[in-house]
């Protein structure tokens, strides 16, 4: 299987995780831009998202130097409060961002589902 | 993913910005008024909302940080009352003085307008959760 479904779409599916949690944390904040003492929150990476996913480089000689950052284990996030109140503008910009690479990242994966398909169906 | 999470507090800050704007609406009529069903004029009223944590069982990580927001209560100002001069005045009393609702109109307005751009970026936040359902939905074509 790991022909077919490599490590692209374990990042893929990673990055599309992550968006959509981060898009859950903007619209909470933008909800609550009239709450009292809410303090608006926002989420990034703990480990380096490279880092995390096993990709090998392959070694074809004992002097091959591989992959340097290669650490299993899942990407962990990182939720930061901000002491600040919401600044809406930001939080706008923010949800515009998100959105657009959550969009790419779903073409993206579309394009690797169109391409193995196209795999298959032209060797017919 | 569960991007119903989103359209649910999405929902939620409509309904919070659209109750303040019907509060503002409600003062804003009530600017002369001086006899209402308690008794006495009409009293200002403000709203507080506040943050509420949203059942999700799927992420434990952002858990803490994701909110809805609901109307917390409807606070009625008691000395948003002031004595105008107005002797022709059905409601005055005998030296002449009717008690008037003490609204400020210009700090209604913009309250209202705050609540109506609120409202709108929720709407918008609303659409983009839509757009990035749908675009998810396009990935198996």
């Amino acid at each position: 299987m790991d022909i077919l479904f490599n490590k692209t779409m374990d990042l893929l599916s990673g990055m599309l995780d992550y968006r959509s949690k981060r898009h859950k944390i903007i619209v909470s904040n933008i909800a609550n831009i009239d709450t009292e003492d809410f303090k608006p929150s926002d989420i990034s990476f703990k480990t380096e998202f490279g880092k995390t996913s096993s990709i090998q480089m392959t070694t074809t000689d004992p002097g091959h130097i591989g992959w340097m950052g290669s650490k299993n284990g899942p990407v962990s996030f990182e939720v930061k409060t901000s002491e600040e109140k919401v600044k809406i503008d930001t939080e706008m910009a923010n949800l515009a961002e998100n959105h657009l690479m959550y969009n790419m990242t779903v073409d993206m994966l579309a394009r690797k589902f169109r391409g193995i398909n196209t795999v298959l169906k032209e060797t017919k | 993913m569960d991007l119903t999470t989103s359209l649910k507090i999405c929902g939620s800050g409509l309904a919070a910005q659209r109750a303040k704007l019907d509060i503002v609406t409600s003062n804003l009529a009530n600017v002369n008024t001086t006899r209402t069903p308690e008794g006495g004029p009409y009293r200002k009223k403000t709203i507080a909302l506040a943050a509420e944590t949203v059942a999700d069982n799927f992420d434990s990580t952002i858990k803490e940080a994701v909110r809805s927001v609901k109307i917390d209560e409807v606070k009625e100002d008691a000395n948003s009352i002031k004595m105008v001069y107005d002797p022709s005045h059905p409601d005055a009393d005998a030296k002449g003085y009717v008690a008037m609702p003490n609204i400020n109109i210009m700090a209604e307005m913009a309250d209202m307008i705050t609540a109506s751009r609120a409202y709108e970026a929720c709407v918008t936040a609303f659409d983009s959760t839509k757009n990035m359902t749908l675009k998810t939905l396009e990935m198996g074509r």
